[in-house]
This record gives structure tokens, C-alpha cells and sequence, in this order.
């Protein structure tokens, strides 16, 4: 347990770091924001024609109502707390890249149904909005990676291959 | 695709997915219901460490439910003059539950579980979730004096001063308060965990024999 709370907050701490620094952000967060907005736009406009995206902007050219998807709300520190919980805990590294692909494919899905919701949200009610985007969606994809952790805990093979210990309860180690 | 990966979990997974996700929806309006007085400990926790870090900033922290309010010594131009007499002192404020939100989410992964005495889990959560929740408010309180405040010298800082808040703002604001009461949570419900979770390798071990 020991060993996985250390690696774990280290882990994070890097790549949180790594995650703000100006090159990271320029050449990796920014167009994955941007790319996201635009999937956000692929999405709604199959069924409204009103709405655009302009960078990392999600908009309703018609109400002039737009959302803007900033760090926070884009996933990435989402799915950096979910890679640091995988590669912490005791695992093959096979499973490790399945738990990383679909944890990633599991966040980021709910991510575009966060924002699209915080669009319709936003032109709605904008208390609703306020309440949804400070607190609703960001305990809902805190607990998406909850769930997809525990799965991969739970699916795990062998938990204790890099442990080297017997024990079968690393939780209450 | 690895088969195990996919390996159903049993219902009593599912169904706690499911109730921390109701819990989680229906405990956080009632929070933001009583959020300034269940946040009151974190603007005073906050008062104390400004008061020791931060003494050659602030002047006087007023606090009140849902409110706190940090009178600066950091002068500033007020926009639109350019005469000494367009000169003040810097005010940052702030909602002491702005990153509080964890605590309904605490509780409602505690609920979801059906913790044994969670009831004293949850006082003991409480408590120590106003660390990380200070942590967020200092932080915000100290990047607004950051932002309105100017250079670092009109500071009397160091430019690394400057970018160790830049980055503990974006930890205290974008990680910590939905990280903590997932770990809270983790470190006090270890039974879940032993029971649930790692109840399935167990009897994949045992087929396995």
C-alpha cells in the first residue's frame, strides 16, 4: 500500500508538472482541447445545426451563447490522476495498457458528454450551469475514474506479480 | 482483447456505482444548502496560514458564512487614473465552499459502500478534508493577489514565489478537491476495497488451483 500511495503521488505530481509546462500545453493540451470542441460540434450538429466551434470554443451562433473548454474541463487531469492510480498499483504491464486505453476512451467519452450537457445547460438556466460545471461534473468524472479503476483492480490477472509478496490484500496491507 | 479485463464485476459493484452516483447527485444540492456553515472552518483555517505565510500581504481577514475577505497592503492603480490619488489597496475574496464540493462526494461514496460506523467515518472525513479544501482556498486567495497585484518586485517576491503559486493554484483548484475524498474514502474504507475488489482475485485464485 505503501509503495502504491508513493508512486502514485509522484507520478502525478510529474505529470501534473509536466502537463503545465508552456510546450506541453502548446503543442499537446491545446489542440487536444481544440480537437475535443470540434468532436463536441461533430456530435451536436447531427441533430442542431446551430452550433460551431472556434478553438476551443463551443458555440450557438444564434443565442451568441458559447462554452469554453479550459484545463479543468478538458480531461486531462482526469486522465493523468487514472494513469498514476494504473501504473501505481501492482499489475503486468499488458494490463496496465488495457486499463490506459480504455480509461482513457472511458473518460474522455464522459468529458464530451459533460460539455455538450453544459452547452444546452448553459443556454438554458445559467444557475443550473454554474451548479453542473463547479461541482455535478466535476464529482462525476472524478467517480468515472473511480469505477474504471476498480474494475481494472478487480480484472486484474496477477496483483501481486510486482509486489513480490503472497499477501491477497494489498488494500489492508 | 484481454478477456480478464472484461470480467464482470458482481452486482454489489454495480449496485455501489450506482448509489454513489444517485448519493452523489442528490447529497450535493443539500451541501450547497448548508455549504457556508459546513465551509466557516476552512475560511478560518485559511486566516491562520495567510496570517503566518503570507503576513507582509495581508492587512485583515474578515470571514463570514460563505465569505472571506483578505484586505491587502499590495497598492495597486485603479483602472482609468494615473495620480497617486488613483491608488489602492488590493481586496481579494472568495466562497470558502468553492472546492469544498468533495465532501458530498465523500459521503456519498461512504453511503454507497454501507460502511460500518460511517457515521464516525464521515465526522473523521469532515475533518480532514478541510486540509486540502484550506490548501484550494489559500491558493486562490494568493493567486488573485498574484494576478491584481503585478511584478514581483511591486510584490516583494521572487519570481519562483510567483510560479510555486501559479502551479499550487492549478493542483488546489483542478486536483485536489475531487482527488481527496476518493483517497479519504480509499484509506478509510479499506473493508470495501478487501471485500469487493479484492474478493475477485481471491476466488479467480482459488478456480485458478
Amino acid at each position: 500500500m505503501r509503495r502504491f500511495i508513493f508512486i502514485f503521488i509522484v507520478l502525478q505530481l510529474v505529470l501534473f508538472g509536466i502537463e503545465l509546462t508552456q510546450l506541453v500545453q502548446q503543442h499537446l493540451v491545446l489542440p487536444w482541447t481544440t480537437l475535443l470542441a470540434q468532436a463536441c460540434v461533430a456530435i451536436v450538429t447531427g441533430f442542431d445545426a446551430n452550433a460551431a466551434a472556434m478553438g476551443k470554443v463551443l458555440w450557438n451562433p444564434a443565442t451568441g451563447f458559447g462554452v469554453s473548454i479550459e484545463p479543468g474541463c478538458n480531461g486531462v487531469e482526469a486522465c493523468i490522476i487514472l494513469f498514476a492510480a494504473i501504473v501505481a498499483f501492482p499489475s503486468t504491464w499488458k494490463h496496465r495498457a488495457w486499463g490506459l486505453g480504455l480509461g482513457f476512451v472511458a473518460v474522455q467519452a464522459l468529458n464530451v458528454v459533460r460539455v455538450i450537457s453544459l452547452f444546452y445547460l448553459g443556454q438554458w438556466n445559467l444557475t443550473a450551469f454554474t451548479i453542473a460545471h463547479e461541482y455535478l461534473w466535476q464529482g462525476l468524472i472524478m467517480l468515472d475514474v473511480l469505477v474504471v479503476w476498480l474494475l481494472w483492480v478487480r480484472a486484474n490477472p496477477d496483483p501481486m506479480a510486482d509486489a513480490g509478496t503472497g499477501a491477497a490484500t494489498p488494500a489492508a496491507a | 482483447m484481454s478477456l480478464q479485463f472484461l470480467w464482470t464485476p458482481p452486482k454489489s459493484l454495480w449496485r455501489f456505482f450506482a448509489n454513489a452516483i444517485v448519493l452523489f447527485l442528490l447529497l450535493t444540492p443539500m451541501w450547497m444548502q448548508v455549504s457556508k456553515w459546513t465551509s466557516y472552518p476552512v475560511a478560518g483555517l485559511t486566516q491562520m496560514v495567510l496570517n503566518v505565510g503570507a503576513g507582509y500581504w495581508v492587512r485583515a481577514v474578515n470571514k463570514e458564512p460563505g465569505r472571506i475577505e483578505v484586505e491587502t497592503r499590495i497598492q495597486v492603480q485603479v483602472p482609468g487614473s494615473n495620480s497617486s490619488l488613483g491608488v489602492a489597496e488590493l481586496v481579494a475574496e472568495a466562497d470558502p465552499a468553492r472546492y469544498a464540493y468533495g465532501l458530498p462526494l465523500f459521503l456519498a461514496l461512504l453511503l454507497a459502500a454501507r460502511s460500518k460506523r460511517w457515521w464516525k467515518k464521515a465526522l473523521i472525513g469532515y475533518l480532514l478534508l478541510l486540509i486540502p479544501q484550506t490548501f484550494s482556498l489559500v491558493l486562490e486567495i494568493l493567486r488573485q493577489i498574484m494576478v491584481a497585484g503585478g511584478r514581483p518586485g511591486a510584490l516583494a517576491v521572487d519570481q519562483w514565489q510567483l510560479e510555486a503559486i501559479a502551479i499550487g493554484y492549478q493542483a488546489g483548484s483542478l486536483l485536489l478537491p475531487a482527488l481527496a475524498p476518493l483517497a479519504l474514502w480509499l484509506w478509510l474504507d479499506q473493508d470495501f476495497f478487501d471485500q469487493v475488489v479484492a474478493q475477485g482475485w481471491r476466488n479467480r485464485r482459488q478456480k485458478g488451483n
